[in-house]
């Protein structure tokens, strides 16, 4: 968890960063997202998961920063997936062409199975 | 056909996306925000819409430098100062709601590739404009994913900039507002620092005469100076306005003014003056007041301050018998003071009197001669300062007895208490 009043929350589970978007992805909350991909690159950590499920806005200011991580961890060979779209999250994904260049998985556990069927598969770090 | 009204399907939504973007910049615009967290709210609805993830908001300064304002995924080339040359500001000035950059034939491109914007991750470049001027440059990187931008696209741009750069105009205007009122701020500290310097020049000059007129009397060297700094240090204890305190400093520098027409010898004299020698010392005064109601000073009343430093609260001084109520606070406040140093002093018809003896004559003349709230200040002072309640002194450096401080501030206590409840 980041610090008091974080809108989104960090964790790990088998390998995988998830990062829990908030309610609103806005300038402040994507600078921090972005931080803390960056830490945990440093890291070494090579497959993010961002967790939709709680965020009901998001608009062109959200869009901004998941293509700067996006960017990031396509430059450094990462993963990035997305889980738990709303049905217009997932349009606006589709409309802007971003669906194309992440993988979107229905829930958290689904996302993590198939992370970890790479990894068995020598896909993963 | 089906594939195609697909593909039209996703356009139209696309646009939608976009309008809604454009929207909530024009949103950001308007609102009452931040004024630079608004203009990169807008950066960033713009790159989002596109999307792209490069972008750059510059301001143009006078000076021909582009500041940047707001960025995100460009090399530190774009995010430092860029000078740019007048024949180029020049060009991108008579540029008008045109997208440049995307068509690599077009002179002005050329340009912009010989100063490193487009190297460093522009794309497109758009001058923003606002009341028909070139006020900055929004800088927008490729598409993420490699797609070029359609003419849709570049409308959209048009438009977004369009809102953007009322955004950069707002955030201009609030720049030139902080500008001004720290200018503002400064030629106020530049003129009171100025005002200072003169109103210190003016306090010595007034200090020099007061001095040349008590050079006049041996005895009475350095007197206006002690009686400024009794009547200053009485007229601050009592909260006076800053205007009356000056008023008081100054009258009470040159009260003896009109002493300066007094016969040397008459002001020197030993012994006992005769009726006509007092006379002619009690008529200072209204010397003072002719000499000094000819001048013009910067604070209310001097000269009349000076005209009656020498009346008694029950009206039975000089020279216009006024009783206490009829007199102006000043002149009472003077009179204590001048009182109070002539009885500290050497005079040539008796040495100083000792402290004890001064403050019973106060004692003795309040509601005669003094003013009995005035006289408890001056002991308050007195009593603060032997207490060592007042770091730097006014009144006790002035005093030349050997004296019990103990004994003297008890003493003082039971002066203040009579002179306030009688």
């Amino acid at each position: 968890m980041k610090g008091k009043g974080s809108p989104f929350k960090v964790r790990e589970a088998d390998g995988v960063v998830i990062i829990e978007a908030g309610d609103y992805l806005n300038s402040i909350s994507g600078e921090k997202i972005e931080e803390e991909v960056d830490c945990y690159l440093k890291k070494g950590f090579r497959h993010f998961l961002i967790n939709f499920e709680k965020t009901k806005i998001l608009n062109s200011i959200g869009i901004s920063f998941l293509i700067g991580i996006m960017e990031r961890l396509r430059s450094e060979g990462a993963t990035l997936n997305f889980s738990n779209l709303s049905k217009t999250q997932k349009e606006i994904f589709e409309i802007t062409g971003l669906a194309k260049y992440v993988n979107i998985f229905p829930t958290e556990g689904d996302a993590i199975l198939r992370i970890r069927k790479g990894f068995d598969s020598g896909a993963g770090n | 056909m089906k594939g195609k009204k697909g593909i039209k399907d996703t356009e139209t939504a696309r646009l939608l996306f976009a309008l809604s973007s454009l929207g909530e910049l024009i949103q950001d615009a308007i609102s009452a925000g931040e004024v630079r967290e608004s203009v990169r709210s807008s950066l960033y609805r713009i790159m989002g819409a596109m999307p792209t993830s490069r972008g750059a908001v510059f301001t143009l300064e006078e000076n021909g430098i582009l500041t940047p304002i707001a960025s995100k995924g460009v090399t530190a080339h774009l995010r430092k100062d860029i000078r740019l040359d007048p024949s180029s500001i020049a060009k991108l000035s008579k540029i008008k709601n045109t997208i440049i950059g995307e068509r690599k034939g077009q002179p002005i491109f050329a340009w912009a590739r010989g100063s490193g914007l487009v190297e460093d991750g522009g794309e497109i470049l758009i001058p923003l404009q606002a009341k028909g001027r070139l006020i900055g440059l929004l800088i927008v990187g490729r598409k993420f994913g490699g797609e070029v931008y359609t003419k849709r696209d570049r409308e959209l741009l048009t438009a977004m900039a369009h809102s953007l750069a009322v955004n950069l105009y707002n955030y201009r205007l609030f720049q030139e507002l902080v500008r001004t009122n720290e200018e503002l701020r400064k030629k106020i500290d530049e003129n009171r620092r100025l005002y200072e310097n003169l109103e210190g020049i003016y306090h010595d000059t007034i200090k020099a005469l007061a001095a040349a007129i008590d050079a006049k009397d041996p005895w009475t060297k350095g007197h206006s100076d002690r009686v400024a700094r009794i009547s200053v240090a009485i007229a601050r204890e009592m909260k006076l306005p800053e205007e009356d305190v000056r008023a008081i400093h100054i009258a009470s520098h040159l009260h003896d003014i009109g002493k300066i027409v007094t016969e040397t010898n008459i002001l020197t004299k030993k012994g006992k003056l005769t009726p006509e020698e007092y006379e002619e010392i009690k008529r200072h005064p209204v010397t003072s007041y002719e000499i000094l109601s000819k001048i013009r000073f910067p604070y209310p009343d001097v000269a009349l301050l000076t005209r009656h430093h020498h009346e008694w609260v029950n009206g039975s001084g000089y020279p216009d018998g006024l009783k206490r109520e009829d007199l102006p606070l000043g002149s009472r406040i003077i009179a204590v003071a001048d009182a109070f140093d002539a009885m500290i002093s050497d005079r040539p018809y008796r040495s100083a009197l000792p402290l004890e003896k001064t403050l019973r004559n106060f004692l003795d003349y309040a509601r005669r001669q003094f003013d009995p709230e005035i006289s408890a200040v001056l002991m308050r002072i007195l009593k603060k300062e032997l207490n060592g309640e007042i770091p730097s002194p006014d009144i006790v450096p002035l005093l030349k007895d050997n004296f019990d401080p103990c004994y003297i501030v008890d003493f003082l206590d039971k002066i203040i208490e009579t002179l306030l409840n009688n």
